[in-house]
């Protein structure tokens, strides 16, 4: 090896060691941080009750169940709202359009830009259909909103799942006289489940963890929410108002928040890695 | 392009010695068929009568179109949006090109089995009786007889009757051709569609199919190419 490669290999070595672990520190300091500051207030009166009187002067009387069960109502509530329409779309993508190749670029390429659009902007959007209609901010607009949010995502991981069926598998269904809704249901969707699974965890985990499409359309609230009319508190708008207060006790209490919030979040990833390695 | 040349000649080829032996009713007639993908023609006027119970081999190179004519017999090509395909099948004399002509019906008629076996997502048993039900099969006793009946077809019978509720997708590549060709079968279809069904199999396994093949004779009529 000439000494500008020799140079060249260990340069690109240690550079790609030394970014790793870089982001493993920055990872665990993220979580060093929240668990320092928020952990002595953690207990098991914080995750079962909602905020009583004096619970926002000081961090005693209540908890976060509101937000803990607003989180959970929502993200699961828009969670079943996108997979009823994502799991249609993405089969509809690889079977129906599977002759259109061009097509199906053109709204893989579409599916991708409503994945990176900023989630604000589908709580503005949700905001202004809320108004029209005349409603007030609630855990229905909230579904809504969310599921709008992460249904490009759910759709685009099930399509991604759903492309590396061998086209050999749907032939074979075919040849024995299948139609293509039999294709769908009873061959596709059974030869992808574990990644289908995967897809919708992950579409839960951007669901529950978004704080700025439910800002306007779910609300806050202290109460835990009955019916789809309440507003409906969630566990970022309490971080996010936690944060504000300039009470350190209480900025504390948004760290106790970000642990739970993390913990859920934590969960479901390795759910869905396991899921999706079980295949 | 040479290799549609060949495939061309070898078709014409196969025609005369087809009329040779006199075909007073062909079950399948291909007529003038053409398939065109964006820069090569793959098949270049093909014409073909198939006849009554035998078995019709295709033979000629990889690459010359043998897959791809099998795949216009039972409108899979449908799936494929850079071939363009003219011309005409006919299957009791009714052209299988035609928008009138029901696509899934036409599929039960032609059984087909792969190169490589694509067992369903499903059981043993499921794989079989899938294709009873959607046929509309709901009585639990015929779909069970059926399902022994062509697995002992198949003489795949005897290796899974005990694990019928397994998932088909973990046996061997051999017991899965059978097990493909067992469901292919199931279906009752008229003609049976083979694309070189033993390339990817053990000689044992390749035997049984063979001989299975010349048994459907009188009932069937298997239509296998194989490379040359």
């Amino acid at each position: 090896m000439t000494l500008r490669r020799k140079w060249e290999e260990k340069f690109f070595h240690v550079m790609s060691g030394i970014i790793t672990l870089a982001i493993v520190f920055v990872l665990v300091h993220l979580i060093w941080s929240i668990v320092a500051k928020g952990a002595s207030l953690l207990s098991w009166n914080i995750i079962t009750q909602p905020p009583k009187g004096t619970f926002y002067f000081g961090g005693e009387g209540g908890g976060f169940l509101n937000a803990i069960a607003g989180s959970f109502y929502l993200a699961i509530g828009a969670t079943v709202l996108a997979f009823v329409v994502s799991l249609p779309v993405a089969l509809f993508l690889n079977i129906y359009l599977i002759k259109y190749q061009r097509l199906l670029i053109g709204i893989r390429f579409f599916l991708d830009v409503l994945w990176g659009i900023p989630s604000i902007v589908y709580g503005a959007f949700g905001f202004l259909i809320l108004m029209y209609l005349g409603y007030r901010n609630s855990l229905g607009a909230g579904i809504v909103t969310v599921a709008a949010l992460i249904s490009p995502i759910m759709i685009r991981a099930m399509d991604e799942v759903l492309k590396t069926i061998p086209i050999g598998l749907q032939e074979a269904a075919y040849a024995i006289g299948s139609t293509k809704t039999e294709t769908a249901f009873k061959v596709f969707f059974r030869q992808a489940l574990p990644g289908l699974a995967t897809a919708i965890l992950l579409a839960f985990g951007r669901g529950i963890g978004d704080a700025a499409s439910v800002l306007f359309t779910a609300g806050y609230t202290d109460n835990v929410p009955t019916k789809l009319s309440d507003p409906a508190a969630t566990l970022p708008l309490t971080i996010f108002y936690q944060l504000q207060s300039p009470s350190e006790d209480m900025q504390n209490l948004a760290y106790t928040a970000a642990i739970i919030l993390t913990f859920i979040v934590l969960c479901t990833s390795i759910t869905a890695r396991l899921l999706y390695r079980k295949k | 392009m040479s290799s549609t040349a060949i495939a061309n000649q070898e078709v014409l080829t196969s025609e005369s010695h087809l009329q040779a032996v006199s075909i007073e009713v062909p079950v399948l007639q291909v007529r003038n068929l053409n398939v065109k993908s964006k820069n090569q023609q793959i098949l270049k006027n093909i014409n073909l009568k198939v006849p009554k119970n035998a078995i019709t081999v295709l033979l000629g190179p990889s690459g010359c179109g043998k897959t791809t004519l099998l795949k216009c017999m039972n409108r899979l090509t449908d799936l494929y949006s850079e071939l363009k395909v003219d011309g005409a099948i006919e299957i009791d004399g009714k052209n299988i090109f035609s928008e009138k002509h029901d696509i899934t019906e036409l599929r039960q008629k032609m059984g087909l089995v792969m190169q490589r076996p694509f067992p369903l997502p499903m059981s043993i048993y499921g794989n079989i009786a899938y294709g009873l039900k959607i046929k509309g099969v709901r009585n639990k006793k015929i779909i069970n007889s059926k399902v022994e009946k062509h697995l002992r077809e198949v003489a795949l019978w005897d290796e899974v009757k005990d694990r019928l509720k397994t998932s088909a997708q973990r046996l061997s590549i051999g017991q899965q051709q059978r097990l493909c060709l067992a469901r292919g079968l199931a279906v009752e279809p008229e003609i049976i569609l083979a694309d070189e069904p033993t390339s990817a199999l053990d000689p044992i396994s390749s035997r049984v199919i063979e001989e299975e093949f010349w048994r459907l004779k009188n009932k069937h009529i298997p239509f296998l190419p194989s490379s040359l």
